[in-house]
């Protein structure tokens, strides 16, 4: 049985007629990284908050470990775009919220050792407000990871940052990942991120999954590899293009 | 590894210090011009005192200078009257102040979570609202009698407006990326309130506080004119009766010196409780 099954789901947002997501079925097997692939408005991020409990579907079914998904859970922990840190807290209070609102008499010293893994030692007493967006998204997977959960859902977490701290953020991903072998759901609009972290791909375009594809390249990858040129071509023929190609 | 981790937190700290230094700074220097306003406006009283009373305008005992209001005070404390006003005026203000603040907090939170409570509440409030409080004083001393409490009322009554109002605000506002935070790190529903909602709200309420600290103040002076025996607002109305100006500016002085006095308490208690702010245009511009 698949760790995470996705079965028929469609959802709207009150247009008659009009599904943000149609028909959308996958599966991901456990300490699998995949990467949801879309443009905006696509229905990626409505994948995410179905997946995380945040709304409901109007049909279809979401399991995770064989528990069908009805609202938010520990078991799914959930990085968001702009972090979503407390800003009231520090760093190490942040990352301890989850563990201490599950009643664990651990939490700080679980927190203390993730606030080490996302390389933020020394951080502990600082505010989110003085962090750069880098640390505090790297605070957030920390935060997110607290509680122990089952599935990680990544929405677009590397979004806002510059460009050189993405790259720097998704060898941390990668190397978090390694670590703690979590299952993974990362969103992304970017086709070179996809590419560079996921075992697998699914595109998403106007609302159903239009590609499913395994990437077949040895990690460390690099984006100047020309397998790598290659899935990228594939990914943008199927998003840029008029012509619907679904291989699966 | 990530550029500012290599760097480590010791230069960031050397570098907070640092820029901590120069907020000092910025921060005495602005306490010397706020002092030296202060300063001018009390030489600039002094001095057009003192013209009026070589030229005589108008009746030098009308406009007394800031020097006889000092002898005045001086007096007034010698015989202790004026401690007596001061304690009478700020255990009213206090009682009322806390009373109306804890009012509003909880009705604001019991309307914010409740569309029942706010669709019952919200309408009458709307019509009390726009009504000057000191309306109310005659009717409070009516329902209260000319004891304290009819006092303590009305300036609660003042409070707890500004701050239900912006509780509710602070409530209906919060970030739901917060709420949802907390529903993936397994909050339960009264852990999310506590320490997330009302944590968030808390800055709100705050502002509530201060916008009614000066409405409070108001309703003090009302009430101790029109139905009081000590008190600032009681020296006033006491002193129009003998035209002794010096005692009308001295307790003047007085309430603004207490007004002062208790926002800059306040003022002190936001800085420790949200030393995690970080918004405005002191921290968007550096000068």
């Amino acid at each position: 049985m698949p760790f995470v099954n996705v079965r028929n789901l469609f959802k709207s947002y009150g247009d008659a007629g009009k599904y943000v997501l149609n028909d959308v079925s996958f599966e991901i097997n456990e300490n699998e990284f995949v990467c949801v692939l879309g443009h905006s408005g696509c229905g990626k991020s409505t994948l995410l908050n179905l997946l995380a409990g945040f709304i409901k579907p109007d049909k279809g079914e979401i399991s995770v470990n064989g528990q069908f998904v009805s609202k938010p859970s520990s078991q799914r922990g959930v990085v968001f775009q702009d972090h979503g840190l407390f800003p009231w807290y520090n760093i190490l209070d942040n990352v301890a919220f989850g563990p201490k609102a599950l009643k664990n008499k651990d939490a700080y010293r679980i927190s203390k050792r993730l606030i080490k893994m996302v390389d933020l030692e020394g951080y502990e007493k600082v505010f989110p407000s003085s962090l750069s967006g880098g640390m505090a998204q790297r605070v957030g997977i920390a935060r997110a990871l607290a509680t122990n959960p089952q599935l990680l859902l990544m929405d677009e977490p590397l979004g806002a940052l510059d460009a050189m701290t993405r790259e720097k953020m998704r060898i941390e991903i990668l190397r978090i990942w390694k670590e703690t072998k979590k299952t993974i759901l990362f969103i992304t609009h970017s086709i070179a991120e996809a590419v560079y972290l996921a075992d697998r791909v699914i595109v998403l375009k106007e609302g159903s999954v239009c590609l499913d594809e395994k990437i077949e390249i040895e990690r460390p990858r690099s984006v100047h590899a020309p397998q790598f040129m290659d899935y990228t071509k594939k990914f943008e023929k199927v998003l840029f293009e008029h012509d619907e190609l679904v291989l699966d | 590894m990530i550029d500012e981790l290599t760097k480590g937190p010791i230069q960031a700290v050397a570098k907070k210090s640092m820029a901590s230094g120069k907020r000092v700074n910025r921060k005495n220097h602005s306490k010397f011009i706020q002092a030296l306003s202060l300063i001018v406006f009390l030489i600039l009283w002094q001095f057009f005192s003192a013209i009026n009373a070589h030229f005589i305008w108008f009746n030098p005992q009308f406009f007394p200078s800031p020097m006889i209001v000092l002898h005045t005070t001086w007096d007034y404390l010698l015989d202790g009257t004026l401690i007596q006003a001061i304690g009478a005026s700020v255990i009213r203000v206090l009682l009322g102040f806390a009373f109306g603040s804890l009012v509003g907090v909880l009705l604001g939170i019991m309307m914010s979570q409740s569309r029942l409570s706010n669709d019952l509440i919200s309408p009458v409030l709307n019509m009390l609202g726009p009504i000057p409080v000191f309306a109310f004083l005659p009717i409070f001393m009516i329902w209260f009698g000319i004891s304290e409490l009819s006092k303590v009322m009305l300036i609660a009554y003042a409070t707890f407006l500004p701050v239900l109002t912006y509780t509710m605000d602070g409530i209906k506002n919060v970030n739901p990326t917060w709420i949802r935070s907390a529903m993936t790190l397994g909050a339960t529903r009264y852990q999310i309130f506590t320490r997330v909602i009302l944590r968030a709200a808390l800055p709100n309420v705050f502002v509530g506080m201060r916008i009614s600290l000066a409405l409070a103040f108001g309703a003090l002076i009302v009430a101790e004119m029109m139905g009081s025996s000590e008190g600032l607002g009681f020296i006033i109305v006491n002193a129009r009766n003998w035209f002794k100006l010096d005692d009308m500016f001295m307790s003047c002085m007085l309430i603004g010196l207490l007004y002062t006095l208790f926002n800059y308490i306040l003022l002190f208690l936001e800085s420790v409780l949200f030393r995690w702010k970080k918004d405005g245009i002191q921290s968007a511009v550096e000068r």
